[in-house]
């Protein structure tokens, strides 16, 4: 196969990302921080919104993830994969912030209220641009409300693995817990919004049925 | 699993496809799992950057490349062309050859040069903004932890006041309490002292002698 011979210059110039949490590490590089941060910004506030379900949200745990990487970059452990370890602490932070706010919507006085105010304030942030179709933001919403209701776990994987495109080892990896595991929580997963998405995914099913090309009589 | 998401192998692929050939159950259950799949996709999210990192420095090096190896091969395929049209003499050799020389050695010196410009600069850019982004979230991120101090003391600040108002409240209580035994103690001694009095004055025989 032929190597592109300016990729293999520039990546001369392109320090892995181990490389630069370890510059980070030791002479407080921020530079290298920048780069990390540059590469890694996109599918962190990507897995943050999703876990969360909420743009605004997702996009200041995402903030605090980076936040967090720099402010205990003496306990990476050089040894292993960088993003491993940053997935772990990104998830951690929708963790917390999920307990936090079921928390917060358990103890509060005026629950349907608060509750109201919430949901569409989510709905809100969630934010379908306007080029879309209304059908489009109705699916969207639908995923969106449907990813909510499955258990955590199972949510994190199905994240992970469908739209960040991790191996199932990695996310084994990610998670501490063994690859058979991590696929059992995604067959659940997808039962789970299979079930959830019903109205969704039969809409879809006739709809495609309605366009199949028709066999034309013969006369 | 693997094989919904294509980590499996070929020989696991097989061996599924064929498993699936005969089983309608486990056929509708990954039918059903791909459908959700595909309704998956109707949720793409945009990730505008956070703002926290420099813009990436520019690929600079895949312009100039081009740009010196155009020159390059334009001075060689012109030396290439000088050599066909010329007599096939030696002369016409040594002067290609020494072309050639030069502009590969012009041409090396100006690509170092200008690599180790363009790194330079790109490096100091995105040092620069790097430096200034990290400290403004750094500060932030300080700031926010001072505040989270200041509201905890604060927090703390209002128990010790509420916890000590009732021990006050508490401490008035037990005074009242108090008095309030102190009274009727001081009121049942005096009932006390006049019926020991009482008492006293009873039992004493008469005094005064009677006269004859």
């Amino acid at each position: 196969m032929r190597t592109n011979p300016f990729a293999a210059l520039r990546s001369l110039f392109v320090i892995s990302d181990e490389q630069a949490m370890q510059r980070v590490q030791t002479d407080d590089d921020e530079c290298a921080f920048a780069q990390l941060v540059s590469r890694w910004e996109g599918p962190i506030q990507r897995l943050c919104v999703r876990m969360i379900g909420d743009a605004h949200g997702g996009q200041d745990l995402a903030q605090e993830t980076f936040v967090r990487v720099f402010a205990r970059r003496k306990e990476y452990a050089p040894s292993g994969k960088f993003s491993t370890w940053l997935w772990r602490i990104a998830l951690n932070l929708c963790y917390d912030e999920l307990r936090r706010r079921r928390r917060q919507e358990a103890s509060s006085f005026d629950e349907v209220g608060s509750k109201t105010a919430a949901r569409l304030e989510e709905f809100l942030a969630a934010g379908p641009t306007p080029d879309e179709s209304l059908v489009d933001q109705e699916r969207q919403q639908l995923v969106r409300g449907a990813l909510r209701q499955l258990p955590e776990a199972y949510r994190a994987v199905l994240v992970l693995r469908h739209y960040e495109n991790l191996k199932f080892r990695e996310i084994a990896g990610v998670l501490d817990i063994p690859e058979g595991t991590v696929k059992s929580r995604m067959a659940e997963a997808l039962t789970q919004m299979n079930r959830l998405l019903r109205p969704m995914l039969e809409t879809s099913k006739n709809f495609e049925k309605q366009n199949e090309p028709k066999e034309s009589l013969v006369i | 699993m693997s094989f919904i998401y294509g980590e499996s192998n070929a020989a696991e692929r097989n061996n599924l496809a064929a498993h699936l050939r005969g089983c309608p159950d486990c056929q509708a259950k990954v039918n059903e799992w791909q459908a959700v799949q595909k309704a998956l996709n109707s949720w793409p999210v945009r990730a505008p950057g956070l703002g926290l990192a420099a813009k990436r420095p520019p690929v600079l090096l895949v312009r100039p490349v081009l740009k010196w190896a155009a020159v390059a091969v334009l001075l060689l395929s012109a030396g290439f062309g000088l050599g066909q049209f010329a007599s096939a003499s030696v002369e016409a050799d040594k002067v290609r050859a020494r072309i050639e020389s030069q502009v590969r050695q012009e041409l090396r010196q100006e690509m170092t040069e200008l690599l180790r410009n363009q790194v330079k600069k790109a490096a100091d850019e995105t040092l620069m903004a790097a430096n200034e982004q990290t400290k403004t979230v750094l500060a932030n991120y300080v700031r926010e932890i001072q505040t989270k101090h200041e509201q905890d003391g604060q927090a703390l600040y209002s128990a010790l006041r509420k916890v000590d108002a009732q021990r006050l409240a508490d401490y008035l209580l037990l005074k009242k309490d108090l008095d309030t035994v102190a009274v009727n103690t001081d009121a049942d001694f005096r009932i006390t002292k006049q019926q020991i009095i009482q008492l006293v004055d009873y039992n004493q025989p008469a005094s005064s002698p009677r006269t004859p």
